[in-house]
């Protein structure tokens, strides 16, 4: 008991007290939430439309917005905006995206005020690659480096790259049967992938250890980066685990004796992307120091006005294997 | 004659200058207006506006949490200020960040203030004489900080007779001894202040598992030495420690019964060691030279180890990181006044300033898989600060007016002059009304580093630099004071306040911040405030009543977070503070305090799509409004040979009003609606304290 009687007064004194009550912000029309990203060299923009409740009107909630009519124009020419078939909000639009296109959308439906967006395509990928070969903790790397064609101190806008993986198993057989293979994509390992800035963004963890995070756009995992005009002309690098090929199996008592080798492969796609898609998907802010009053507040900032969410630029330039 | 020493006496206070301490003191008393909160005006009429003296008697008639005074949370009464999250130490002033406040101990600036994550300040209310606090009409002396002055002044031990006093409270006790070496010579002021936190929480962690162990405390010392040479010169040696320590230990295992231990170790704190000479040139002029050094440090690291689930005694992985800060300020100051005629007092003042930021973080990490990782990185930063400051204080009929120039000459890889016009006026309609006006410019040549909007210890002080600019404010205040009757006083007032190169941290979310990147870690943006301040004030022989009213604007414009001016997390639109207090007897008085305050805002989401959260601007939501009433007692009963017994009982949130701590949003699979959580940490909180006061000054 006595044991009790030390915790009893502390208990008291620390004891907290939580309580559930409406969301206090102000009640609102509901808005449309629009996330579109036409990509150059593509003739086909996905549009994601979306009902955006107000917080403390949530009740009964659906995605889906009834008799959106949305206007798309590439530099000012109108194209006519279908909704995918058997999918909710998922709108689509064919017209050719080209770098230095303006973009404008307008989503108008009843009870929601307008929301509309511009955007420009970016211009083309403009950096130049030198490769090297690097060790890493005694691992074998290629390390990739991007470097500004205007030289140093230029800044020069937003990237992203997409990496993609694929493993090749090789049949080898002794008797001379023609080999076969079988290819498999896969996710990479974040291990195996360093990517690193000249002057650094992306924020480091408790370790020191600077990382980033890779985005899902539309099926696209992107790394996205920003160019900071460093003095150095190199913007970024991506280092990449080698592996060297293996003989992953062989069958010495089988009739036909064969050995499978397994090779991996990597491609690297490479983007521009606007202002507004960078600070969209990786907001500088992050979003866990969000709501609690303790750290700086957090906003995803989007170009809609009248709504929210983005009407983003991203040009696909070039790849390499 | 007579007038010529008042108005010595008058700008001697005005400028924060002892020039005969133990005068002062008297005239302290005979100035004193009829608040506990005195706004001081002296004899002359001249009153700088922006300033609020509080003395040791007063600090320690206000209800105190856990029976333990504290001279930051007074202040977090007084309008104009806001007093950020509940309990926590933090002094916003005028729509100030909380690290833009100048604290000064005899005249030595300080860097960490706060114990307990800013629960308590460091300051020993035992050996405070007086405490000067300026949101307002800076003198030019002040620099270095942008929204107030807290100016602490200690005593002198008594040069005749030894004295003192035993303080026992609920979670720390304080010593306090003072009197003469040499008699009418040498006198020494040493108060020491220890908590037994640990007492209570090693036994409580220890109860909760057998396993783990946990310790904190605080401990604070000032020590004064004072020397009289003659009539003229008196010279004050002085030492301040504030430390805290903590250390945390917790054993576990995880899902596969692998042991984890850990092991959080803080320590932070400021160490302060000065020497002043004061002298009376003659009946007109002084002059003070201070020679001080100051440190401001925290080490604090974590170790966290796997031993695996067969119970072996070598850890298979395990981390250690550790964060460090120290800043060294070493610096020089010269004082002179001189009242060269009846009508203008002149003062001068020049100060050379060194400081050296050491932040540091190491990390050694060992994993299963792979290699290991031994990464440190140790900067350094040495900055210099010159600075001159030259004031006029004008006396011309009614009206008297304070002009004053402040030159700063900062080095820090790159140089900064900056010229710091500040000007201060007062019209004496007649003997009942006065009005004043003031206008400020200041700069501020330091950052508190930090990822969490909270006093912690991980927090680094970092200089301005090339990229990183000082913060410059422009501060316009205005008001009238009424004395309509001998035994009340009104005043109201207002002020406009804009900042450039604010700044807003934006890295990761981690208590550690990356100093390695630290310059790149913060948005430039800019800040606004105004409002509007009320005072109301009531004395009779037996009770004192106050009010205190404000309301107030506080924004901020960060492009980089949002287009347009938003509100700040600290828009308290209304404050409102009524105290009051009852003499029943001698022995027995009473007090009362009422605190109300429009919540601090948070950021929510103002629409959901699916269950995702949509915002349209920062801090766009309010907490609940706070409001705590918190009652006091204290008994005094004298022996026979003049000593003295006080009891203190305090009741903190005395209707147990769980006030809103912190508010997140929370949007659960299985709930129809969204909704915000809140938290409330503190319920009525009853507490005593005992002292004996033996000896007399």
């Amino acid at each position: 008991m006595k044991r009790y009687n030390i915790l009893i007064p502390l208990l008291f004194l620390m004891a907290g007290c939580t309580k559930y009550i409406p969301v206090p912000v102000e009640d609102g029309r509901p808005r449309l939430l629009i996330e579109c990203f036409p990509v150059s060299r593509t003739d086909s923009t996905l549009i994601k439309v979306r009902h955006a409740a107000p917080t403390n009107d949530y009740a009964g909630y659906q995605d889906d917005v009834e008799n959106v009519h949305i206007e798309f124009k590439v530099n000012d020419k109108s194209y006519d905006v279908k909704k995918l078939r058997n999918r909710e909000y998922l709108y689509y639009v064919k017209a050719p995206i080209h770098p230095g296109d303006r973009i404008s959308l307008r989503a108008v439906a009843d009870d929601y005020p307008d929301a509309v967006a511009t955007t420009v395509i970016p211009d083309e990928f403009d950096l130049e690659v030198r490769t090297e070969d690097n060790v890493v903790y005694g691992k074998p790397y290629k390390k990739y480096i991007f470097s500004r064609k205007k030289g140093a101190e230029k800044k020069d806008g937003f990237y992203a790259y997409e990496l993609k993986t694929e493993e090749t198993f090789r049949y080898v057989y002794e008797d001379d049967t023609p080999s076969r293979e079988e290819s498999h994509p896969f996710n990479w390992r974040r291990e195996d992938v360093i990517t690193s800035l000249n002057i650094f963004q992306a924020p480091d963890n408790i370790l020191g250890y600077k990382y980033f995070f890779d985005h899902e756009l539309y099926g696209r995992k992107l790394v996205m980066l920003e160019d900071d005009g460093s003095s150095d002309d190199s913007v970024f690098s991506v280092n990449i685990r080698q592996y060297r090929d293996t003989v992953v199996h062989s069958s010495p008592y089988e009739s036909r004796q064969y050995e499978i080798h397994k090779s991996r492969a990597y491609r690297i796609t490479l983007y521009k992307v606007d202002k507004q898609t960078y600070r969209y998907i990786n907001p500088l802010v992050h979003e866990g120091m969000g709501q609690t009053g303790f750290f700086s507040p957090f906003l995803h900032k989007g170009n809609v006005s009248g709504g929210y969410g983005v009407l983003g630029g991203i040009t696909e330039s070039v790849e390499i294997r | 004659m007579i007038k010529k020493k008042y108005l010595l006496f008058a700008f001697s206070l005005i400028c924060s200058i002892e020039i005969h301490a133990e005068n002062q003191h008297e005239f302290y008393e005979k100035t004193d207006t009829l608040t506990k909160s005195v706004v001081y005006a002296d004899k002359i009429g001249m009153r700088s506006p922006g300033l609020t003296r509080i003395d040791s008697k007063n600090l320690l008639k206000e209800a105190s949490f856990l029976s333990t005074p504290d001279i930051i949370k007074v202040l977090q009464n007084l309008p104009g200020v806001s007093s950020g999250v509940e309990l926590l130490s933090g002094l916003y002033v005028h729509g100030g960040d909380g690290h833009d406040n100048l604290f000064l101990l005899d005249g030595v600036p300080l860097f960490n203030v706060a114990h307990i994550g800013g629960l308590f300040s460091s300051f020993n209310t035992d050996v405070i004489d007086y405490m000067d606090f300026y949101k307002a009409g800076f003198p030019p002396e002040y620099g270095g900080r942008l929204s107030s002055v807290v100016d602490v002044r200690t005593v002198d031990g008594s040069m005749e007779k030894s004295g003192g006093s035993v303080t026992m409270g609920l979670i720390d006790g304080r010593l306090h001894l003072h009197g003469p070496v040499i008699k009418n010579k040498l006198s020494y002021d040493i108060a020491l202040r220890r908590s037994w936190l640990d007492v209570i929480l090693s036994p409580l962690i220890r109860f909760s598992s057998a396993k783990d162990r946990g310790n904190y405390n605080f401990f604070d010392t000032n020590v004064n030495m004072a020397y009289k040479i003659s009539d003229k010169d008196k010279i004050n040696f002085r030492f301040f420690t504030g430390t805290d320590w903590a250390n945390f230990q917790q054993f576990s295992k995880n899902i596969v019964s692998e042991d984890n231990y850990q092991m959080l170790s803080l320590k932070w704190g400021n160490l302060a060691v000065s020497a002043e000479w004061k002298r009376l040139l003659s009946d007109k002029s002084s002059l003070n030279l201070i020679a001080y050094h100051s440190i401001g440090y925290s080490d604090n690291g974590l170790k966290d180890r796997w031993y695996g689930s067969s119970g072996g005694k070598e850890p298979y992985s395990g981390t250690q990181t550790g964060i460090m800060s120290r800043v060294n300020a070493t610096g020089l100051k010269l004082e002179f006044a001189s009242s060269v005629s009846e009508r203008h007092l002149i003062k001068a003042e020049a100060e050379f300033k060194n400081e050296v930021y050491n932040p540091s973080k190491f990390v050694n990490a060992t994993f299963i898989d792979t290699d290991p990782i031994s990464y440190s990185i140790k900067q350094r930063y040495v900055t210099n600060l010159a600075s001159l400051s030259v004031s006029d204080r004008i006396s011309y009929g009614q009206l008297k007016l304070n002009a004053g120039l402040r030159a700063d000459l900062f080095f820090s890889g790159k140089t900064y002059f900056n010229i710091q016009p500040r000007l201060h006026a007062t019209y004496d309609i007649n003997e009942k009304i006065s009005v004043r006006v003031s206008y400020d410019m200041m700069y501020q040549y330091s950052h508190l580093f930090s990822s969490i909007l909270l006093d912690i210890p991980m927090n680094v002080w970092m200089p301005a630099s090339g990229k990183i600019q000082p913060v410059k404010s422009n501060q316009i205040a205005a008001g009238v004071h009424l004395r309509p009757l001998p035994f009340m006083y009104f005043d109201i007032g207002g002020y406009y306040k804009t900042v450039d190169n604010y700044r807003m941290y934006h890295g990761i979310a981690s208590l550690v911040p990356p100093i390695e990147s630290w310059e790149r870690s913060f948005f430039s943006g800019k800040g606004k405030s105004y409002g509007m301040e009320t005072e109301l004030g009531f004395q009779s022989n037996k009770f004192r009543a106050d009010l205190y009213y404000t309301l107030s604007w506080n924004k901020r414009l960060f492009p980089e977070i949002y287009d347009a001016w938003f509100y700040d997390r600290l828009d308290n639109r209304h404050k409102l503070t009524l105290s009051c207090s009852y003499k029943c007897t001698d022995n027995l008085d009473f007090g009362a305090m009422w605190n109300f305050h429009t919540g601090n805002r948070v950021t929510m989401p103002e629409h959901i799509a699916g269950k995702t959260p949509l915002y349209s601007s920062p801090n766009n939501a309010r907490m609940p409004a706070y409001h705590r009433l918190d009652l006091n007692m204290n008994y005094h009963k004298k022996t026979a040979k003049g000593n003295e017994h006080v009891w203190t009982v305090s009741i903190y949130n005395a209707y147990c009003h769980m006030n809103v701590f912190m508010m997140s949003f929370e949007f659960k699979d299985n709930a129809i609606l969204p909704s915000a959580v809140t938290k409330g940490l503190i319920p009525i909180v009853p507490s005593f304290s005992y002292t004996y006061k033996f000896g007399k000054k």
